[in-house]
């Protein structure tokens, strides 16, 4: 998974996620899961972009 | 196994033998969608008694003859999906046909109960957990037996004579047919996972030749990527079609 756009301070960025997404978008697959504050979320529902702040190392 | 098996889903209001399978199109089915044919079925992701987290090395790795994905099968666990999803799953025009992954028969004990608490699902599908024993695997099919016919996910490679006869002894209603798993290399390091796509037609063909010749209730639930596939399986004698990629590309 790769990284995009840093700016400002760490609670002000936003971060575009580049990740598989064989489902092609309706999050049935789960391989572009991301573990974030608010749990378990999918780069092609619920982002691609989150809030840096967000982001949880696995 | 049950003997109203080859008319079980007409029983149980699944009108088309045309369904998605476990995985490949959400909890709930999306308002546009693309389905080969007229769907008989709502099959929402695999659920396991506990919630399971994605794989660590997820991926989906291309090849020739499809493609190979390794998930987790990530779940909330059955209650959590339940109480997310009831009140829209019991509004859905599809019967709810649910996918079970138990790891011993308390289980599926539970998440058989479960399901029978929920109206609105017909019936469940139950994979085995790899690497049970004969007797572990008859245990779990003999916890899962509740109100609701089930039917029993046997991945393609671990089709075998000794497998079938314990799933034929049990009061599953069939077998489901579902994806083999396999190994390819990605970055120089194996990656296990399940397989899809159109080079399993003729190892899942063959497969449910001999089940259907055995007068065994089957669901082709792996390989079908074209509508006249699924049907000469259904002309074969498979009492269902269950389609995975296919519904991605």
């Amino acid at each position: 998974m790769r990284v995009f756009s840093k700016e400002a301070s760490r609670k002000s960025v936003e971060v575009l996620l580049q990740t598989e997404m064989p489902c092609a978008g309706v999050a049935a697959c789960g391989v572009c899961a991301v573990l974030t504050k608010k749990g378990w979320q999918h780069v092609c529902k619920e982002g691609p972009v989150f809030s840096l702040a967000d982001l949880v190392s696995e | 196994m049950n003997e109203l098996s080859a008319n079980i889903l007409t029983e149980i209001g699944v009108t088309s033998p045309w369904i998605n399978a476990p995985g490949f199109l959400g909890y709930l089915p999306p308002s546009k969608l693309d389905f080969p044919a007229e769907m008989g079925a709502f099959l929402p992701p695999p659920l396991s008694l506990i919630s399971r987290n994605p794989a660590k090395t997820r991926t989906a790795i291309p090849f020739g003859g499809g493609v190979l994905l390794r998930t987790g099968l990530p779940n909330p666990g059955i209650a959590v999906a339940i109480r997310q999803y009831q009140q829209r799953w019991s509004r859905l025009e599809l019967p709810l046909w649910l996918s079970l992954l138990p790891r011993d028969a308390d289980e599926a004990r539970e998440m058989s109960e479960l399901v029978d608490e929920l109206d609105c699902a017909v019936t469940f599908q139950i994979l085995l957990p790899r690497g049970a024993s004969m007797q572990e695997r008859a245990e779990i099919l003999s916890a899962a037996q509740g109100e609701k016919p089930f039917f029993v996910e046997l991945p393609l490679d671990e089709v075998n004579r000794e497998c079938v006869g314990v799933i034929q002894k049990s009061s599953a209603s069939g077998i489901v047919i579902s994806a083999p798993r396999g190994i390819l290399l990605k970055d120089e390091q194996w990656v296990s996972g399940r397989l899809y796509g159109p080079a399993l037609f003729p190892q899942a063909a063959r497969i449910v030749r001999e089940l259907v010749k055995a007068k065994i209730s089957v669901i082709a639930g792996c390989g079908v990527c074209t509508i006249d596939q699924g049907e000469s399986l259904l002309a074969m004698g498979t009492i269902a079609v269950q389609v995975d990629v296919a519904l991605w590309v």
